[in-house]
């Protein structure tokens, strides 16, 4: 119990999270998207996507295709939505694109900004959903909803800790 | 030496990299089942008796921007379809979609809009037979109207796997068809008729 190891026991832990925010940081880089693993928070799109499912997304293609599904963000609004574009035009400026949930009745003419009619390729996309891991993103769902499963999981980090210091 | 947290990170390492090594196993697996039962060149489809019509709104729901009027446009059409070979083991849905593309008014534009689609779960639901089937969307376009212009239809799909990447193709049939045009050319009513439903709100 030495303050020696002590600090080489802070320092590693250090040297988790710094990787860990390396690699993030590098993935969102080459992907071109500022969060290029998302997970899913509604069910606007099952029976394909469920609430905790992992999806992969790449922001790199100049162009969205009708079918492809989506990730946008809408000004004033925090949560990222997952859809598929339904609808695209584009000239060799710019495209526009219309989205729509799988499992929603109606297009997202609803889910714009006030008066906005459609979304931009280039501005409003986080990028398109390449690959997908089922179930395991549950785990931040419940660390960000239930408050007992972040306090247990805490209280279980310190008591491993206490443990590692024998 | 072998305490708790050590004993509970091996096992953290081996679940995690055996998982990693099944999944990459899975993927390549069904992408050598798809290229084998050539799912990229199906050949079984046949979009027919595409009878186009128009019709002008005036709602923001249907693409009307301050109550200018704006053409609308739906098919119906006749579709026979087997994608049966789009389903294996890792086949969680297909979503189908049949898109019609036309360009637009500048060099370099083009359009491509979703006149229908479905979801289709089960290898057994995969053949389809439909005829006189109506749109499901009223589609507008960026302009006013779509001024006859011909449109290109395609029937398209996407595999969603239980696991891996989303795959995307298209089936090899297309039928091209013209816009229907609004027939009476007088004025758009000064009093804005009532739209009788509104859609309701999509959820996020």
């Amino acid at each position: 119990m030495n303050i020696r190891q002590q600090l080489v026991q802070f320092l590693s832990l250090a040297y988790v999270f710094t990787s860990a925010f390396i690699l993030w940081k590098t993935l969102s880089v080459v992907t071109n998207s500022h969060s290029p693993i998302v997970v899913v928070l509604s069910g606007s799109m099952e029976p394909a996507f469920q609430r905790g499912d992992i999806l992969f997304l790449w922001n790199r293609d100049h162009q969205a295709k009708v079918g492809d599904i989506v990730v946008y963000e809408i000004q004033g609004k925090s949560i990222p939505i997952v859809h598929r574009v339904l609808r695209e035009h584009h000239n060799s400026e710019k495209q526009l694109l219309l989205t729509k949930g799988d499992n929603n009745a109606v297009d997202d003419l609803g889910l714009y900004a006030k008066k906005q009619s459609y979304l931009n390729q280039k501005t409003d996309l986080v990028g398109s959903v390449k690959g997908y891991l089922p179930k395991l993103g549950y785990v931040t769902i419940l660390i960000s909803e239930n408050i007992y499963f972040k306090f247990g999981l805490l209280g279980l980090m310190c008591l491993s800790t206490l443990l590692t210091n024998e | 030496m072998f305490n708790l947290v050590t004993r509970a990170q091996a096992v953290a390492n081996q679940a995690l990299t055996s998982s990693i090594i099944i999944s990459a196993v899975i993927v390549l697996i069904t992408l050598v089942q798809l290229y084998s039962d050539k799912v990229w060149d199906l050949n079984t489809t046949t979009i027919s008796h595409v009878k186009p019509t128009a019709s002008v709104k005036y709602s923001f729901n249907y693409g009307s921007i301050n109550r200018k009027p704006k053409e609308n446009s739906k098919v119906q059409f006749d579709l026979d379809a087997d994608l049966t070979p789009l389903f294996n083991w890792n086949t969680k849905q297909v979503f189908v979609y049949l898109t019609a593309e036309y360009p637009g008014k500048s060099e370099g534009s083009s359009n491509k809009v979703t006149y229908w689609d479905k979801i289709i779960t089960s290898k057994e639901d995969a053949k389809l037979h439909l005829s006189n089937q109506r749109s499901k969307y009223s589609v507008w376009d960026v302009e006013k109207s779509f001024r006859g212009r011909e449109a290109n239809l395609k029937l398209e799909w996407n595999i969603q796997p239980y696991i891996g990447p989303l795959i995307f193709g298209e089936t090899n049939s297309t039928t091209s068809f013209n816009f229907a045009e609004i027939e009476t050319k007088k004025k758009a009513e000064p009093k804005e008729p009532k739209e009788p439903k509104e859609p309701k709100e999509p959820k996020e």
